[in-house]
């Protein structure tokens, strides 16, 4: 009896265990495609993950999207959009590292990379190999000069743009005539701030110092600033110009705050911050002593539909708001994909054919008449248009591309301050 | 050199004392009879199967009859393994897991570490019923500081969940710390140890006195220690190599300070007051704290403290009452300084700080020996000052760091409960049913914070034999967010701040247990438990415009596994064996694979302790032999981010499995001074130097402690 009881308990225990067991299996989710079009997405993910994963977020809604819809048809053959994320780390090193991977891999177009510095580099790979490669971020006008047969493009505005119109706004707008510049020590620091430079001493101002501080300082917060802020600080200005990446100002704030010059300063100067800053971020970790001095600069989406309705997407599909960038790896993802779909190839030199004409450009080429406007998410319309051998015009989530002529595009830019711990937007540039 | 001097100076010494144990046991051998010294030892496992315990249902009841998973650990077995604290008695426990980063001891329990940040705030930990948590935080301090290892008369340790009695915080296990009493404590002691911790010098002392005069009995007991545990070297995350080999802790130091008194009178008419508390000081620099990894001057000093009134009266026959009040409180010491950096010109200091008052009644009803009906309210307000770090720099010049939410100041929390033991044959006389007992209790709490709470408890015991039970259990539970884990503000930019919409995290356990005797001198015990936990709060990852690290509701964990402890006492052996093995899922969303299920980081799939005590009565030794093999185990999040930055969510690394083997000698009481006993314990922790590490949580792993020696001389008064 007692034999027959343990009998019975040992079968109920497996029979407990078993319970559960299908709860307690593994499930990574990864889609499985039969023919698809692989996309390289790389950003500089381990440097700045708050925003480059926001980024890569922004291709991926893109491709979910592409997707749900059916994909492309290309020679009577489905394609689903299979996105390969990469890290290039912020080294051009790494950079050409992954970009021979992918290459290697088989994909022939590249989304990325997040930094400039890592970009020219990529780019030049990119060139070699005949592969297209359009940036969400890089802003560097380097990118702009390259000799790149059109395989280089970029959704994002370049920083020729910004540098020029920073220094107008702080010279004709403000009066200031007074200005040091204060940037990282990268290839993306010295270009935006050699361009400030030029641009503020053309128009009659002053740059009394021009300091930099490392770019590759693994902890920011452990380093220590007390040379380049006294450098810095050594004389009044009107406003210091900051190059930086969105993860430190915050650090610089607090850093520029507890320096004992800058407490000296009769008239404390403007801070001047380059685009890509996430003022939200800024809001809480920026010393709230200094947050009312502060001034930048990004492209703005003030006025553009897209924007909002890609806004509300992402929210939904991600539960938290997209931060700066990310519209433009949306973006670079259809316009890939449209060029792809007018061209009915997957072949680069062909795609590069049609990426001005699905942007809507009015540069180098063709005037069109009539292309259809096709807003964001409505990839089915657009799709239906193109197969019936119609134009488009893609108006995206980052406002009308309209690619020029290096493949730029042509951006809406606003000048932006924070006012009782809120961010405001104070004036506009361009269309 | 100074330093290898004074380790050498160490080594000298323990090599005397060990051979002046040696000489003491020779001389003493030969002078007494040596077959009556043998009944010194209980070599009978009998006690471990019969043992009364309280905390499953807050009554004795013994432990094969009560409708928990409960080990304990009693004072025997603290002594003769040498344990200097509860984290080291816990370790050897079937399906807990204790990591640590040299600061605190971190317990996981049954495939679940509460993770960055959070040092045992899963279970619920109480002395003799007391929580005794650092309420701001809910975490649960197991140092040495906790307690003076020397006033616990047993450790009853429960896995799986006990809200319907305790309410918050017994969420996957609650340890419940029984202290002697005056009139339980044997002798009056006091004892030392000093060790050589991986070439650094550490000492403690610690003390226990009490006793019993007519009605009253008291006990106190202290202990201090002053530990040096420098010269580790961060482990880098694989394929990274952020830190070298010279980046070691060089101020890894701390000084648990603990204090426990207890007075009680007893009077049959009267009934039984008692008046106890304990103070638990931390003050210690940690060096792997993952704000700031080897600052040189992360010291973290704190006070935990309570003290409480309990009055008890037998009021009729078979009814019973308990009335207790306490007041608990914890703070920072002013000279806590918290560094995220090596700057010297700028640190950080905080302001956390909490009050708790406590009341509590239980009525208990036995309608016979095994049926019983208990009701019992309790009361708590906790006054919150919440945490709020402050960055200061030499100019004085101290500045509030943002991110924090303003919230209620105070914590109202309002339990009833309700349980009822119930054995049919006993209470209507069906004979059948004779072997079968149920207990079902079921708790409602109101909080001020979050709201209303149900949490209910049902298990049915069966005896197959007079030796042989077997268990099904079925229980809620919940975990209280914290002021912290609402309110804080970040110790750094991008930090963790507050989340004031935090919802308790809830359980559902089932399990399964048979335990018993299968001869007098072999007892085993075994469980089947499944374990599903949602709005389990994880700390996320910022994303964008979510700027700091938030701890938010967004998973779900499901648990099974095995659990099965094996005790023998065999030819002057006392033995113990227990394995676990887990399989714990966490599903989450992941932004870019959507609902995903991975295995959760940070606990190993398989656990097996063991230990053999061999006594050696003719030479007042024993020695005993315990060991702990840790299968692999996932890295933290924040590291898998390190080692895979794209897939981090999927693509993670393990840490090596390892095992790690203890060799404690140590006399019986033997009598070096005249009409008083001593007692003296060699400890060789981590015989074998394994090289081991425990789970990091920013951008490294932290190592284990290499091969220590500790020498203890305790002498009974």
């Amino acid at each position: 009896m007692k034999k027959h009881k343990l009998i019975a308990s040992v079968i109920f225990l497996f029979f407990l265990f078993s319970i559960g067991c299908e709860k307690l299996e593994e499930n990574y989710n990864i889609p499985q495609y039969d023919h698809s079009i692989k996309i390289g997405v790389v950003g500089d993910v381990s440097v700045l993950r708050e925003q480059v994963e926001n980024m890569f977020f922004g291709a991926k809604l893109a491709s979910e999207e592409i997707n749900h819809m059916g994909g492309l048809n290309i020679n009577n053959t489905n394609y689903s959009i299979e996105l390969i994320f990469k890290n290039s780390g912020g080294s051009p090193e790494e950079g050409i590292k992954v970009t021979t991977e992918l290459i290697n891999d088989g994909v022939n177009v590249i989304i990325g990379p997040t930094f400039s510095s890592v970009a020219i580099e990529m780019a030049e790979l990119c060139i070699e190999n005949g592969v297209l490669m359009m940036t969400y971020s890089a802003t560097t006008p380097e990118l702009t000069m390259l000799n790149d047969q059109d395989f280089i493009w970029r959704t994002c505005p370049s920083d020729h743009t910004f540098g020029t119109v920073s220094a107008q706004y702080c010279f004709d707008s403000l009066q200031y005539e007074k200005a040091a510049i204060f940037y990282r020590d990268d290839r993306f620091g010295q270009g935006l701030s050699s361009i400030i430079k030029e641009n503020f001493q053309e128009l009659g101002g002053q740059v009394t110092n021009h300091v930099l501080y490392p770019g590759n300082v693994p902890n920011l917060e452990s380093y220590n600033f007390s040379y380049e802020l006294n450098t810095l600080l050594s004389e009044e200005v009107d406003v210091i110009f900051i190059v930086a990446f969105s993860s430190e100002v915050a650090i610089l704030t607090n850093e520029i705050y507890n320096n004992e010059l800058y407490q000296q300063l009769e008239n404390k100067p403007k801070l001047f911050l380059n685009d890509g800053i996430v003022p939200e971020e800024l809001i809480i970790n920026g010393n709230p002593e200094i947050l009312e001095t502060i001034i930048g600069i990004t492209s703005t989406n003030e006025g553009n539909a897209n924007y909002n309705i890609y806004k509300e997407n992402y929210i939904e599909r991600f539960g938290f708001s997209p931060s700066t960038f990310s519209e433009h790896a949306y973006d670079a993802v259809y316009s890939v994909l449209y060029a792809t779909l007018r061209a009915g190839s997957k072949q680069p030199e062909d795609i590069i054919e049609f990426l001005r004409e699905i942007s809507g450009s009015e540069f180098c080429v063709d005037f069109i008449t009539d292309p259809v406007i096709i807003n964001v998410n409505e990839f089915d319309v657009a799709k239906n248009i193109i197969e019936k051998g119609q134009t488009i015009d893609y108006e995206g989530a980052s406002g009308p591309l309209n690619f020029d002529c290096n493949g730029d595009p042509v951006p809406k830019i606003v000048i932006w301050g924070i006012e009782n711990n809120e961010y405001k937007e104070i004036t506009y540039y361009g269309k | 050199m100074a330093n290898k001097l004074r380790t050498m100076k160490y080594r000298i010494l323990y090599l005397f004392l060990l051979l002046l144990l040696f000489q003491v046991n020779s001389t003493i051998s030969q002078e007494i009879d040596t077959t009556s010294t043998e009944a010194l030892f209980d070599l009978s496992l009998e006690d471990l199967m019969n043992i009364e315990i309280v905390s499953a249902v807050r009554q004795n009841q013994n432990i094969i009859d009560a409708p928990s998973i409960v080990s304990v650990i009693t004072e025997k077995q603290i002594k003769e393994r040498g344990y200097l604290s509860l984290d080291e008695a816990l370790n050897s426990i079937a399906g807990y897991d204790v990591i640590t980063d040299h600061f605190q001891p971190n317990l996981g329990i049954r495939g679940i570490n509460g993770g960055l940040r959070t040092w045992s705030r899963l279970i619920k930990v109480m002395v003799d019923g007391q929580s005794v948590s650092f309420r701001s935080s809910s975490n649960n301090f197991l140092d040495a500081s906790l307690i003076p290892i020397e006033a616990i008369e047993k450790i009853e340790i429960i896995r799986g969940p006990n809200s319907a009695l305790y309410g918050k915080n017994a969420f996957l296990g609650v340890i419940n710390i029984i202290t002697k009493s005056g009139s339980t404590l044997q002798d009056n002691a006091i004892s030392h140890y000093i060790a050589d911790i991986s070439d650094n010098s550490s000492f403690g002392i610690s003390t226990v006195w009490g006793g019993e005069k007519e009605k009253f009995n008291f006990i106190f007991a202290s202990s201090y220690s002053q530990i040096d545990k420098s010269g580790l070297a961060l482990t880098n995350v694989p394929g990274n190599e952020i830190y070298s080999k010279s980046d070691i802790g060089k101020k890894n130091e701390s000084n648990p300070l603990s204090i426990f008194l207890k007075l009680t009178y007893e009077d049959g008419k009267f009934g039984k007051i008692t008046l106890d508390g304990t103070k638990q000081i931390i003050n210690s620099y940690a060096e792997f704290l993952d704000w700031g990894a080897l600052t040189r001057n992360n010291y973290i000093s704190l006070i935990n403290a309570y003290e409480r009134v309990s009055y008890n009266k037998d009021i009729y026959e078979n009814l019973n009452a308990t009335l207790t009040l306490s007041r608990s409180t914890g703070k920072p010491f002013k000279d806590e300084i918290l560094e995220t950096n090596t700057d010297p010109t700028e640190w950080i200091e905080r302001e956390v700080s909490y009050t708790g008052y406590d009341v509590t009644g239980n009525l208990s009803y036995n309608f016979d020996e095994v049926n019983n009906f208990s009701i019992g309210i309790d009361y708590t307000t906790d006054i919150h000052d919440h945490q709020k770090f402050y960055t200061v720099n030499n100019a004085g010049t101290r500045t509030l760091n943002p991110g924090g939410t303003e919230g209620k100041d105070q914590f109202n929390n309002l339990g009833i409960y309700l349980q009822m033991i119930f054995n049919a044959s006993e209470f209507f006389g069906i004979n059948y049913l004779r072997n079968l007992t149920l207990t079902a209790g079921y708790r409602f709490d109101y909080h001020n914070i979050y709201g209303d709470v149900l949490t209910y408890r049902i298990a049915a015991v069966y005896h197959l034999t007079n030796d042989i039970s077997t268990k099904i259990m079925y229980g809620t539970s919940f975990n209280a967010p914290s002021s912290e884990q609402l309110y804080t503000n970040y110790i750094y930019p991008g930090g963790i701040v507050g989340n004031p919409s935090l919802k308790p995290e809830k359980a559902n356990t089932l399990e399964w247990a048979l335990m018993g005797k299968i001869t007098e001198s072999v007892n085993f015990s075994t469980n089947v438990f499944y374990t599903e936990i949602d709005d389990k709060i994880e700390y996320l990852l910022p994303y964008g415009q979510i700027t700091n690290i938030m701890a938010e509701n967004v998973s779900n964990i499901y648990s099974g596994g095995i659990e099965a402890e094996l005790n023998a006492s065999l030819f002057q052996n006392t033995a113990y064996v227990n394995y676990s093995y887990q399989k714990s899922i966490l599903e989450k969303n992941d932004p870019l694979l959507q609902e995903i299920k991975v295995n959760t980081a940070l606990y190993p799939n398989h656990i097996i302790k063991f230990g053999d005590i061999y006594h050696l009565p003719k030479f007042y030794l024993n020695i005993n032999l315990e060991g702990k093999y840790i299968s692999s185990r996932i890295a933290s999040d924040q590291n898998n981010f390190v080692y895979d930055p794209i897939n981090y969510a999927t693509s993670r690394y393990k840490l090596d499995p390892y095992l790690v083997l203890d060799l404690t000698i140590s006399s019986t009481d033997i009598n070096i001074f005249k009409d008083s006993k001593t007692k003296i314990s060699l400890k060789l922790q981590n015989l074998l130097d394994t090289k081991y590490n425990y789970p990091g949580f920013n951008n490294y792993d932290i190592p284990g402690i290499g091969r220590s020696i500790y020498f203890r001389f305790t002498q009974f008064i």
